[in-house]
């Protein structure tokens, strides 16, 4: 009933600024905390997991293929990590939301499920296209935990704010 | 009773997932390699991408603003902190200083009067710069990349070193019209060209090529050595100037400890970097003089 809505023209640019928003924010705490261990700040990541089961799939899965395909332009300069991350990240919150109802909960569960997942695959692709020498440790205990624990308290922070406003948008 | 027809259309939908996931799997990995390859073959991007980049860098730049204001604020902090033993270990060096620039002064001199008899214009270790600000770096760990503020338009090329504050600190890979990309040598990109580098001990140099980094120690790997010299802690470690790419004598940093390789044989040397690696806001784009004999 409600995925019949079609996305409206500003969402894309919003969430592409808060995509800029998220590098900035991750290079302020790498240059904090002296690169001892790299926290990714997945604001977007949230955003997305709230707002866009809102909408129509196809549009929201194409809109997070673009972002996708500008995030591996702009940051990385090699074209299909993100692109593909992100639009089976947002399939999968279709999955997740079908079957459950959105609460807090559930969408903690989700953000900390989406994490780990789009984490992986970016270090697990890098590993197999031999684009980098992979540690597979140091992934684990100086990206994937800082990163997931970060989340978890920038969930905390934007939960509350962000759902006053999707309840406002779901009438 | 169903037709052939339905059974093939049935057939097909069930399978019609496995062939969307192949076809997309295909895609990505044609896309991902066509483009890494491109990326090493290190011409300038083509114009849409181009133009979508210098974009983006446009945009980000506008939200760097505010989040480098709270940087320098955080760094400001950090510095008072400092403040004290710097000052001491500054006045202890200090000292020796001045008679270090008169001395540097004279050798200059000798050193433009030496050239003009050999008519030399460029030696390896002249070279121009650029300034260039800091956009953004890319929140992906692993592909360790800036993106800074000056393009081919203003001269920059693809394999030009850059230098932090203090040394040497990566390479510019991805060049567009107004914003380039530029891969610190804390990437663990495996690709990457690694900078050939000299190191000054008692008066010897020796040559290697700077491999890798340690997270755990925050030093640079450098090996395939050219000699067996010993060298002790505190050595000078610079670009050699070979190899076409960097000109001589950027600093890299000091020499940490040696150690040899896994398999004993070659000898594997630590060195601290002297530039920061993760407090960046200005970087200087380092354009060599002479030209490689290509």
């Amino acid at each position: 009933m409600l995925k019949e809505k079609r996305i409206p023209f500003w969402l894309p640019i919003v969430l592409f600024l808060i995509m800029l928003v998220d590098g900035q924010f991750t290079r302020l705490f790498g240059s904090i905390n002296e690169n001892q261990s790299f926290m990714h700040f997945h604001l977007l990541l949230l955003i997305m997991i709230v707002f866009l089961p809102l909408y129509k799939r196809r549009d929201a899965v194409l809109t997070a293929f673009f972002l996708g395909l500008i995030y591996d332009f702009y940051y990385l300069g090699i074209v299909g990590i993100w692109s593909l991350c992100l639009p089976v990240f947002v399939s999968l919150q279709y999955v997740i939301f079908e079957q459950v109802e959105t609460t807090p909960f559930t969408i903690l569960l989700s953000f900390i499920l989406s994490v780990t997942l789009i984490e992986s695959i970016s270090f697990l692709m890098q590993v197999i296209f031999q684009l980098i020498t992979g540690k597979f440790i140091f992934f684990i205990t100086g990206v994937l935990g800082p990163t997931i624990l970060l989340n978890v308290v920038l969930f905390i922070f934007f939960i509350f704010p962000l759902l006053k406003i999707f309840r406002r948008s779901k009438k | 009773m169903e037709s052939v027809w339905g059974v093939i259309v049935k057939k097909f939908n069930s399978n019609k997932k496995i062939i969307i996931g192949l076809i997309v799997a295909i895609l990505i990995i044609f896309s991902v390699t066509y483009t890494a390859t491109k990326r090493n073959e290190g011409n300038k991007n083509s114009f849409p991408f181009s133009v979508l980049n210098d974009f983006v860098g446009l945009v980000d730049k506008g939200i760097s603003i505010p989040i480098n204001f709270v940087e320098s604020g955080v760094s400001s902090v950090n510095k008072l902190f400092n403040t004290y033993e710097e000052n001491e270990k500054l006045k202890a060096k200090l000292d020796s200083y001045d008679a270090l620039v008169s001395e540097n002064q004279e050798y200059k001199s000798e050193n433009e009067k030496l050239k003009q008899q050999l008519d030399l214009n460029a030696t390896l270790s002249s070279y121009s710069t650029v300034t260039a600000n800091v956009i953004s770096r890319s929140p992906d760990t692993w592909q360790d990349v800036l993106v800074i503020d000056q393009g081919s338009k203003n001269g920059i090329k693809v394999n030009m070193p850059v230098m932090g504050s203090k040394g040497l600190i990566g390479r510019v890979v991805e060049v567009d019209s107004l914003s380039s990309k530029v891969e610190l040598l804390t990437s663990s990109n495996q690709s990457s060209n690694h900078f050939p580098v000299k190191i000054q001990s008692s008066g010897e140099a020796v040559y290697g090529l700077l491999e890798d980094y340690d997270e755990k120690t925050n030093s640079f790997i450098v090996s395939q050595l050219s000699a067996d010299t010993e060298l002790k802690e505190g050595d000078l470690v610079s670009t050699s100037g070979l190899g076409g790419n960097s000109p001589a004598n950027l600093y890299v940093g000091t020499v940490l400890s040696v150690k040899s390789d896994s398999y004993g044989l070659d000898k594997e040397i630590y060195v601290t970097p002297a530039a920061s690696l993760y407090d960046m806001s200005v970087v200087t784009v380092i354009q060599r003089s002479a030209e490689s004999g290509e």
